[in-house]
């Protein structure tokens, strides 16, 4: 009984000290824990996984580098995927940083696709349109950020064109080729294969969903493991395809894309986080009750 | 004055919101309002992006105030404004150079920037022309790199745009050095404490208190069981308890707590939190609800 009586007292510095060790040890012993994909996740996959080839697909970097850790992975993993695909994913974000955060992410899946392509083109896992060199501009683009969020979504559905005259970079748009339709018909928001937001917080997929009746495009997300409870709605009520949340997601997204990436390498040091986390809820609790008991018994 | 500062407003509220219920009402019914609904966004794009202006100048003038005053704590100001001004400045310039380094001269040295816009090297331009969509194009030697042996000079096409001078490479080296190792860094590092202080906070303050607190912590530990692989790994030694077991998976009564009980209460916020919303902004197209205009209520 003393001995948890003194637990209760613990000092915080030995909690922060046991959290970090759960979280150093793991990356350095490299644990691996088995990773079995979601529904949600699933469901996202599969979407993208039979989207037609050449489909541009609209992704929306709504984060800032304070969310990088948990939504950088599976920005990643689904760009990675898509370049597979052979669909071309144009990225824009409603977030001031959202377009340097599509840029880095753009950067990593490039470099993925490319290292892998020689292994996956001999195996018969690419798209047949695919290409080792992927070029900015026809296969894909970073748009950059745009203020407004759901007025900026409005925009775009009356003129997708309108808002974006150049990239994140400044070239024009008019000339690349990944807004050039068959038809020569001006590219539209109906153009879009799929919406896919990274969101936050405030000013991502809601963004979207808000004006779903404008555009009509299926929409998944990809959110921060706290947004989770929030976003599931949109799933529950058909408005999502599918979803991401917080690095697990990214881990198993990476799993179904059979890549070893930075989600399902946080995997062990987020288990043994959660174990100690719960270890010390019910620490406290075992105190809390032993406290009770010795107040009673005095009493009595 | 008080007409412009209050009336006038007021009355532009008043019209925009009223203009913005009849076009989603009406449809294309009526193809003016409609047409109006289409170029508002337009507006409000080019006002939000003064008001992003218009709020680093206040906040820089917040700050200067500060400063000069000597108030409590005026260290911290004046490191807010020393970054400030430093992201700002590096910002605009690699931000806009392309604008300023239009001339390419053939023999000169320059940095390639590579495609990610981060990282850049060094090499010397061989030639320039013009491709078939009217774009300057250079050819380009990369610069052999200290300490390794060169290698056949291979000539590489770049569109001009891409190079930039050494001044230009260092200011976007130092911004990205800023960005990334500096301010990228401490927005994940203080986002990542966040696990130190849940973790410190819930041993603390999360006591089983009541029946709810108990149905609350049971549903934590099933939701952060099941959002990590350990969960898997559980379920598995819950599944040797004879009956119950085979039930006992983790993960899918996690997703159930996530799909159903949880959805729906978020549902309903979500419900309760538009109609406060349209309350607020009904009350605001009315002229009821003010603060807008200036602290009055």
């Amino acid at each position: 009984m003393e001995f948890f009586i003194k637990l209760k007292n613990l000092d915080r510095r030995w909690v922060f000290l046991f959290v970090a060790a759960s979280v150093v040890l793991p990356m350095l012993f490299k644990f691996d824990f088995p990773v079995f994909p979601g529904k949600s996740v699933t469901n996202f996959h599969d979407f993208v996984d039979k989207l037609p080839e050449g489909s541009r697909c609209f992704l929306s970097f709504d984060y800032d580098p304070a969310s990088e850790p948990e939504l950088g992975p599976s920005a990643i993993a689904i760009l990675t995927h898509m370049f597979r695909k052979g669909l071309k994913p144009m990225c824009g974000g409603n977030w001031p940083l959202g377009g340097e955060m599509a840029e880095a992410s753009l950067a990593k899946a490039v470099e993925i696709y490319t290292a892998t392509y020689d292994e996956l083109q001999a195996a018969g896992k690419l798209a047949p349109s695919c290409k080792k060199a992927l070029v900015k501009g026809d296969d894909y683009v970073n748009l950059g950020y745009k203020p407004g969020a759901i007025i900026h979504v409005k925009a775009l559905v009356t003129d997708f064109m309108g808002p974006y005259p150049s990239d994140r970079d400044g070239n024009s748009t008019k000339e690349m080729g990944i807004f050039k339709n068959p038809d020569g018909r001006k590219f539209a928001m109906s153009d879009v294969g799929m919406i896919v937001s990274f969101t936050a917080g405030t000013g991502g997929i809601e963004s979207f969903i808000n004006v779903a009746g404008d555009h009509k495009r299926p929409m998944a997300a990809g959110c921060t493991s706290v947004n989770i409870p929030r976003f599931i709605t949109y799933i529950q009520t058909g408005q999502l395809v599918g979803m991401t949340g917080g690095l697990p997601g990214a881990a198993e997204y990476e799993k179904l894309i059979n890549y070893m990436g930075k989600g399902r390498e946080g995997m062990a040091p987020q288990s043994i986080a959660h174990l100690v986390i719960m270890l010390f809820i019910i620490i406290g609790n075992i105190a809390y009750i032993a406290e009770q008991r010795i107040a009673k018994n005095k009493k009595a | 004055m008080l007409f412009i500062k209050r009336t006038l407003p007021l009355i532009i509220t008043f019209i925009t919101g009223i203009i913005m219920i009849v076009a989603f009402f009406s449809g294309p019914a009526l193809p003016s309002v409609k047409a109006l609904e289409d170029t508002f966004p337009k507006w409000i794009q080019v006002i939000m992006s003064f008001t992003m202006l218009l709020g680093a100048f206040s906040l820089l003038r917040l700050n200067l105030n500060k400063i000069s005053r000597k108030v409590e704590g005026w260290g911290y100001s004046l490191t807010l404004v020393i970054g400030f001004v430093t992201m700002a400045v590096l910002g605009f310039m690699s931000g806009s150079w392309p604008m300023f380094e239009r001339n390419i001269n053939v023999g000169d040295k320059y940095y390639l920037l590579a495609d990610d816009s981060m990282s850049d090297r060094p090499v010397t331009v061989s030639a320039s022309s013009i491709d078939e969509e009217g774009n300057l194009v250079v050819d380009v030697i990369a610069d052999p790199v200290a300490g390794q042996a060169a290698t056949e000079k291979l000539v590489e096409r770049a569109p001009a745009y891409r190079l930039k001078s050494p001044f230009m490479a260092w200011i976007n080296s130092f911004q990205q050095v800023l960005f990334q190792g500096v301010f990228k860094a401490a927005q994940a590092t203080m986002f990542s404490l966040l696990a130190f202080f849940v973790a410190s906070a819930s041993f603390r303050a999360f006591r089983v208190k009541s029946k709810e607190a108990g149905l609350l912590m049971g549903a934590a530990f099933i939701v952060m069981l099941g959002n990590v692989p350990i969960g898997n790994l559980v379920s598995r030694l819950l599944y040797y308890i004879p009956i119950i077991g085979p039930s006992l998976d983790i993960a899918l009564i996690k997703e159930w707590i996530l799909a159903y009980p949880s959805s729906a209460a978020q549902s309903a916020i979500l419900v309760g939190a538009m109609l406060g919303y349209i309350s607020a902004s009904m009350k605001i197209i009315f002229g009821v609800e003010r603060s807008h205009l200036g602290g009055e209520g």
